[in-house]
């Protein structure tokens, strides 16, 4: 990998990951102490120093450890895996689509997850997890409908895109308007309705796990394949005589993060603006260069979900949906960065 | 030139059958007025047909038809005071999913064959609410209606509308309901069975003082949802001598964390019946919860029934509340065998007893 270096990309810096590595923890820790239940500084490095190196002596009945291990740290680690999921799927769909307005929620995974997860709400069938199964399920089918679509339609192949991504969406809103219409009003319907506002307070280790074992292979497969992503953005053609077989990475890279985000959407619901913002945020940070792109949008979406979770579990008594602060925030910010940043990259 | 020439006399049709159409409006409304006119001279004259003008609770001022045998309902809980006072023969069109319902089909089962008009979530069909020709609509306060008032006024329908979303607002509803259907008797009993109960409960725990009161958590529709203090489930809880712990918020149904539950530590757990997820098992079961008092205690309550949620304001709301105060203070409620009240209640509104509409001892214990 390190004799590419010096194509035609700029050379590449680490330094910004290494902060946000260190700001990343910071923030954690940070996250861990603040609460609805007050548990004292002091207390929290108690049990943190016991889950570490005795867990199994801790006491998980006393109400401090209680809310700490069940409560606390799976709410700040899923924040952290879907913050993570979210941006860096956020940075390939725009790198292989070579659209900076592309979003995993444009190309119709979000609604194809509401109207999966809806659809298992209301059918009864005997399937383990149908709920998130079927989310999963019908995310893919839609991000492959606008994939299909795109690529049969006359035309700027970019504009298609973002149309069939409208009209596929589109499609999977009727069908979520249609069972939400047919759905029970008194069982069902607060139940989709519940599910597709999107939140992080169903954090619990069941949960968690199953997020982990989609997020974290996808993590991996995207780091190490950030340098083709480089070569893709080029274009098909260049792509294609460097090499590189576009058709096969670009359909393995959807899959992978369809796979990514169907996983983490079937536990949160859909969270909005972090998949579009934070690879920008990123490139801003550290250049163009997807080997730096990909594992700075990890992160930064990580630090930026877990303070707007931090806000919204903390601020009032009651939740208040994490989805609008992150846009709330979220978009002064970025129109911050735009003004002050040095993004260039779609030019 | 032929295909020319039937389009445009198509064209004529169209534009022609647009006219006729307006001008017959027009004279409607025209006849309108003046018979709506004419009643009200009437009114002041003879000063007799008072009793058909109902002043609802949006405070409008509605002119029933001299005899009114054509009603619609528009929401459930319309509907389900309709049966209580005993005016289901009268309906001619209902709210949609009204035949699904196990309840409203086991006491009514005609009410299947009544045409549905459509429903507070997805609106209403005017058109057939029309064609039905009814005497009186009855209305909800809520998105659209009052276009939909308007257009019934023009087609010189009565649209009442009601707000049962308090208690006082409650006996009120059924109230105009009893005028409505000419029922009163029968809609003054079910208030007074209401205020029967509430007084019975008030006497036996009224002497709980403030501190010793159990802390009650009230979800919503899942289980990290709960109530404020301003929808009518607060009020419930605070009729039966139960504080609730999100009584600082306000609005409708707030998302909470679990975190935040754990730290208010009620001694009593009530989650309602459209709560889906959070049966009492999985509630109990949950380590989020494991330090909560009512957990410890095993105070976890799911709150009837499959037969239609005793916390909604309608009629049967009233056996909610008998059913948390034997909840939350069993030891003075020993005397009392719910079900046989249940059964009764059921017995002398709808006809027909609780456990004969389907209803079970298993879904009283709450567990």
């Amino acid at each position: 990998m390190s004799n590419k270096k010096n194509t035609k990309l700029n050379k590449l810096s680490y330094k910004p990951i290494y902060i946000g590595i260190i700001l990343l923890t910071f923030v954690s820790i940070l996250s861990l102490k603040w609460g609805r239940y007050d548990i004292d500084t002091y207390e929290i490095l108690k049990i943190l120093k016991g889950l570490i190196f005795k867990p199994d002596e801790l006491d998980y009945k006393a109400s401090n450890v209680s809310v700490f291990y069940y409560i606390r740290l799976p709410r700040v680690l899923l924040a952290i895996i879907v913050g993570a999921t979210l941006g860096s799927s956020g940075a390939v769909f725009q790198g292989v689509f070579r659209n900076p307005m592309a979003s995993p929620n444009m190309l119709g995974v979000a609604a194809g997850c509401s109207f999966g997860a809806a659809l298992g709400f209301i059918i009864d069938i005997n399937l383990p997890y149908k709920v998130q199964v079927l989310s999963f399920i019908f995310g893919i089918i839609a991000v492959m409908l606008v994939y299909f679509l795109a690529k049969v339609s006359k035309g700027d192949k970019v504009v298609m895109l973002v149309l069939s991504g409208m009209v596929i969406s589109a499609l999977f809103s009727a069908g979520l308007s249609f069972i939400k219409y047919i759905a029970d009003p008194f069982d069902q319907l607060p139940a989709i309705v519940f599910w597709t506002m999107g939140g992080l307070h169903r954090a619990s280790w069941k949960f968690l796990k199953y997020v982990l074992i989609a997020s974290v292979p996808s993590s991996i497969i995207l780091i190490l394949g950030a340098w083709k992503l480089n070569i893709l953005s080029l274009g098909d053609e260049e792509a294609e005589t460097l090499g590189v077989n576009v058709k096969v990475f670009r359909s393995l890279l959807i899959i992978i993060t369809t796979f990514a985000i169907a996983a983490t959407v079937s536990v949160t619901g859909s969270i909005s603006w972090i998949g579009l913002i934070v690879p920008h945020i990123a490139r801003i940070l550290g250049g163009h260069d997807h080997r730096t792109v990909i594992p700075l949008s990890m992160i930064s979406g990580s630090i930026f979900l877990l303070l707007m979770d931090n806000l919204a579990r903390t601020m009032t008594t009651s939740e208040i949906p994490v989805g609008i602060l992150t846009s709330l925030i979220g978009a002064p910010f970025f129109a911050y960065l735009l003004v002050k940043g040095r993004d260039n990259a779609w030019k | 030139m032929k295909k020319r020439l039937v389009v445009f006399s198509l064209i004529l049709t169209l534009i022609s059958a647009s006219f006729v159409g307006c001008t017959q409006k027009e004279v409607v409304k025209e006849t309108l007025s003046e018979s709506v006119v004419e009643e009200n001279t009437d009114v002041k004259e003879t000063a007799e047909p008072a009793k058909r003008v109902v002043i609802d609770q949006l405070g409008r001022e509605v002119t029933l038809p001299e005899e009114v045998n054509r009603v619609v309902t528009t929401y459930s809980p319309v509907t389900y005071y309709t049966l209580a006072i005993g005016g289901q023969e009268k309906l001619v069109g209902v709210n949609s999913h009204s035949a699904e319902n196990k309840f409203l089909t086991g006491v009514y089962p005609e009410i299947v064959n009544i045409p549905t008009v459509g429903s507070k979530k997805n609106g209403h069909n005017m058109e057939t609410i029309v064609s039905i020709n009814p005497d009186v609509v009855i209305l909800y306060d809520g998105k659209g209606m009052d276009e939909m008032y308007n257009q019934l006024s023009e087609q010189g329908i009565a649209a009442v509308t009601i707000v049962p979303e308090s208690v006082e607002d409650m006996k009120e509803a059924a109230k105009i309901l009893g005028v409505v259907f000419n029922r009163e008797e029968q809609a003054k009993k079910v208030i007074d069975a209401y205020e029967d109960i509430v007084a019975l409960i008030e006497e036996r725990i009224g002497d709980i003082p403030e501190e010793e009161r159990k802390t009650v958590y009230m979800t919503g529709s899942s289980t990290l949802k709960t109530i404020s203090r301003d929808l009518y489930q607060h009020y419930m809880l605070e009729t039966v001598g139960g504080v609730s712990v999100s009584k600082e918020l306000t609005g409708y149904f707030h998302q909470v964390s679990a975190e935040q539950v754990v730290k208010w530590n009620p001694d009593v757990i009530f989650s309602i019946s459209n709560n889906r997820e959070g049966t009492v098992e999985s509630i109990m079961t949950d380590p989020q919860f494991a330090t909560i008092n009512a957990i410890k205690n095993e105070d976890v309550y799911k709150v009837p029934s499959v037969l239609g949620a005793w916390d909604y304001p309608e009629p049967r709301s009233a056996l909610g509340l008998l059913w948390m105060a034997t909840k939350l203070y069993p030891e003075r409620f020993e005397d009392i065998n719910l079900m046989d009240k249940v059964n009764e209640f059921h017995m002398d509104f709808f006809g027909k007893t609780y456990e004969e509409l389907g209803g079970t001892q298993e879904e009283l214990e709450g567990k």
